[in-house]
Parts: C-alpha cells; sequence; structure tokens
C-alpha cells in the first residue's frame, strides 16, 4: 500500500510530466483510498519515455510527437542504433497539427532521453487550390481561401496540403561508417520555422 | 559518424494500421461507419437521436459515444433502446483507432448495419485521426458563426457531409447560410451539405435518405 502511494506520486512531482496536460488519473494519485490504480509498480520503472506515453492523447501534438519519436527510434536501430540529432516532419496546411506545439511537444518528448538535444524540423506544406477550367493554381494568402477562380469564376479544387510524413532523420551513429545503410535526403517543400 | 536516413512513413503510421484493421473488420460484418466530428454543443447527439428514431425497425445501429466525461450521451441513446457505449476519453482531445477498438470490445456491441461513432468535440484534433469509418460528418450549428468552414479548414475539406444543425434558430442569430455553403463548396467542391433542424425535424429526411444510400452502397460493395 505504501508503495502505491509513494511511487504516483513521485511521477506526478516529475518536472517533465507537470509541464504537461493532466491525465484522468493523475487526482486519484493522491488519495490513499482510491481503488487500485490502473498503474502498476512495473509501469513506473519503464523510464521517462513510458510515463510520458501515457499522456499521448492529452493534446494531439503530444501523441504525434511520441509516434514521430518512435518511428526514429525503431528506424536508427534498424540501422545499428545511435543517437538521433534531427528528424524532418512534412506537415500539411490542412494536416490539423500546429507546428508551434508539435516542437513543444517534440521537447517534452526527448526531455530525459538519450536524444534529448533532437531536434524536430517541420517543413511546411501549403494546399493548393487549382482550376479544372484554367487549369492553374490560384495565389491566395497563407490563411485564407479563395471561393471562386479569380480569372473564369469556377469553383477551385483544393489539392494537398494533408503531408504528416516523416522525410529522415540524421543520427550519430554507433557502428563504423560501413555497416550503414544512407539515404538519399528528401527535398522538402518551403522551410518553415514555428509560425 | 552522422548519417541521414529516409523514412518516408506516416507519423500516424501506426494509428491508420489499427484503422485498417477495424475497416476490414466492418467491411466483413457489412457495418456503415459514421464518424461525427464538431465543436462541443453543436447537436452531434440530438442528431443521431433523431436519426436512430428515424431509422428504427429499417436498420439496426449502434452508437460509440466519445467524451471526456460523463455517460450522459450513451445514457441518452441507450434511453431509446440502441446499444451504445461511451469511451472517456479523460481529457484527450479526440479519439483514435485504439480506442474505437477498445470501446467496441469494451461496450461488446453487436454487428449492425450503421456505426456511429460520436467524436469528442473538437473542430481540429479529432481530423487527424482515421477511426476505419466510410464517412466523416462535420456538424455545424448556426449559432456557432457563419466564418467556421474557413477558420477550421482542415475538417470541412476532409468531411464528406457539412450538416448545418439548428436551423430552427436561423431567424435567431446572425448566420449567413449562403457564404457558409460557399466557404465549404471552396474547400470542398464534392462534399454534400445538409441543412437541418434536430427538434422540428426538419432536413432529417434529406439526412436519412443520404444514410441509406450509403448503406446500399456498402452493401454492394461488400458482398
Amino acid at each position: 500500500m505504501l508503495a502505491r502511494i509513494i511511487l504516483p506520486t513521485r511521477v506526478l512531482l516529475n518536472p517533465t510530466i507537470l509541464k504537461m496536460a493532466p491525465s484522468p488519473h493523475a487526482g486519484r494519485f493522491l488519495c490513499p483510498f482510491a481503488p487500485l490504480q490502473p498503474f502498476s509498480l512495473s509501469r513506473c520503472h519503464r523510464g521517462a519515455w513510458a510515463r510520458k506515453a501515457r499522456y499521448t492523447d492529452a493534446v494531439h501534438e503530444m501523441g504525434i510527437a511520441l509516434e514521430i519519436y518512435r518511428t526514429c527510434r525503431e528506424t536508427i536501430e534498424s540501422h545499428g542504433g545511435g543517437r538521433l540529432e534531427r528528424v524532418r516532419l512534412a506537415v500539411g496546411e490542412l494536416a490539423a497539427v500546429e507546428p508551434e506545439l508539435l516542437v513543444y511537444a517534440w521537447e517534452a518528448v526527448v526531455d530525459e532521453t538519450p536524444d534529448d538535444d533532437a531536434e524536430l524540423e517541420v517543413v511546411w506544406h501549403r494546399a493548393n487550390q487549382h482550376c479544372s477550367v484554367c487549369g492553374e493554381s490560384k495565389d491566395r494568402s497563407e490563411g485564407s481561401w479563395l471561393r471562386l477562380c479569380p480569372d473564369c469564376g469556377m469553383p477551385l479544387q483544393v489539392d494537398g496540403g494533408d503531408e504528416l510524413d516523416i522525410l529522415d532523420l540524421s543520427f550519430e551513429s554507433d557502428q563504423p561508417d560501413e555497416e550503414i545503410e544512407v539515404g538519399e535526403q528528401e527535398n522538402g517543400a518551403d522551410r518553415r520555422e514555428a509560425p | 559518424m552522422k548519417k541521414v536516413v529516409t523514412v518516408k512513413r506516416r507519423a500516424l503510421e501506426a494509428n491508420e494500421e489499427r484503422a485498417q484493421a477495424l475497416r476490414d473488420r466492418f467491411a466483413k460484418s457489412k457495418t456503415l461507419v459514421v464518424n461525427l466530428i464538431s465543436s462541443p454543443g453543436s447537436g452531434k447527439t440530438t442528431l443521431l437521436e433523431a436519426t436512430v428514431r428515424g431509422l428504427e425497425g429499417e436498420l439496426s445501429c449502434a452508437v460509440l459515444e466519445g467524451d471526456v466525461a460523463t455517460e450522459n450521451d450513451a445514457d441518452r441513446i441507450r434511453a431509446l433502446g440502441v446499444p451504445a457505449h461511451q469511451i472517456l476519453t479523460g481529457g484527450s482531445c479526440h479519439l483514435d483507432a485504439r480506442q474505437v477498438e477498445g470501446g467496441l470490445s469494451a461496450g461488446n456491441l453487436p454487428d449492425v448495419d450503421i456505426l456511429f461513432i460520436e467524436n469528442v468535440g473538437n473542430l481540429i484534433c479529432p481530423t487527424t485521426y482515421d477511426l476505419g469509418e466510410d464517412f466523416k460528418v462535420v456538424v455545424l450549428s448556426v449559432a456557432e458563426g457563419d466564418d467556421k468552414p474557413v477558420k477550421y479548414p482542415a475538417i470541412f475539406s476532409r468531411a464528406e457531409v457539412a450538416v448545418i444543425s439548428k436551423s430552427d434558430l436561423l431567424p435567431h442569430v446572425p448566420f449567413d447560410l449562403d457564404s457558409v455553403r460557399s466557404q465549404i463548396t471552396s474547400l470542398n467542391p464534392d462534399g454534400t451539405i445538409l441543412v437541418t433542424a434536430s427538434l422540428t425535424g426538419e432536413g432529417i429526411d434529406g439526412w436519412l435518405d443520404l444514410l441509406r444510400q450509403w448503406f446500399a452502397t456498402k452493401r454492394r460493395a461488400t458482398q
């Protein structure tokens, strides 16, 4: 019983956890009379990353950042292991993902891991509005949409902008050079700092 | 030694794989699956109540309700004799495929003709998560203001149907229906726009016809 109270409290006071959105179970950790938690002893010891995994759904950028990190680790392990330096992610204007929040979530995800300096670079892709009559893309300002083709008045089609793709990553390898398979770096769209 | 590796994978691949497994499962059971997305209070549950009443004795329905807290919505559906399960997300802003999988098992829902998934009230985050549905439907009530489609373009560009709800309030609120139609059309030229008032029944027949049509198409496609 004592262990059940102390361990969750330690987790609750962890600074990394504190800056994240609260878990549905967070309040119950403080109550020694609460029913058995869905939080076992072994789960407390899976390290910072595993603890954060419990918060995947709290903000959707957090869940996305965790998935990206998971994929990065898988990729690096399959290439002999190493330390992640940078990952590039294509994000479309219609992906419903806010780059600034995603980068913030990413920093929380890699914090306290061996990859804590790893950077997430967002490669921003705008959606395109094109006219099927004129056959051309139409210029518009970011964040606004054209109602109709400014040249012929026909409805415009929206293309692209739903990207949410991990493009490539760079890492400091644990392996000698010759054992590593190296891919080409993708050319992204417009580079964008978090807005 | 610094190395660059091409990855080229969807960031939410794990969710998309789960959603595909759900889609296979729904194809087997020939269940039409509709994912309802809107901001809180736009009338998703009231639309569902009108829907299951309208389809009673014709098509079997079940509902998965997603909410941060309370069983209220599932209770409202169950009160109409329709199986429903409440997924409590506890602070999370959207449903994902894993939660739908879990909700189906936990709720022990029977195989039905139409499964409605009422997402957590939010116009942003649910857009990104595939739940294995056949159609996304976005609901926008006239009380929310007529600039929402261009403010939240992601969901309005992806939802096959936009339901403008609470049209019985139109005489009382400033809401330019033509402007909303044109905003939605510019984001999704092939989408369908319906205007409904669940409490008075306006437009509900058109919505039910659309569901019948989708259901018939799914039956044909999964034979």
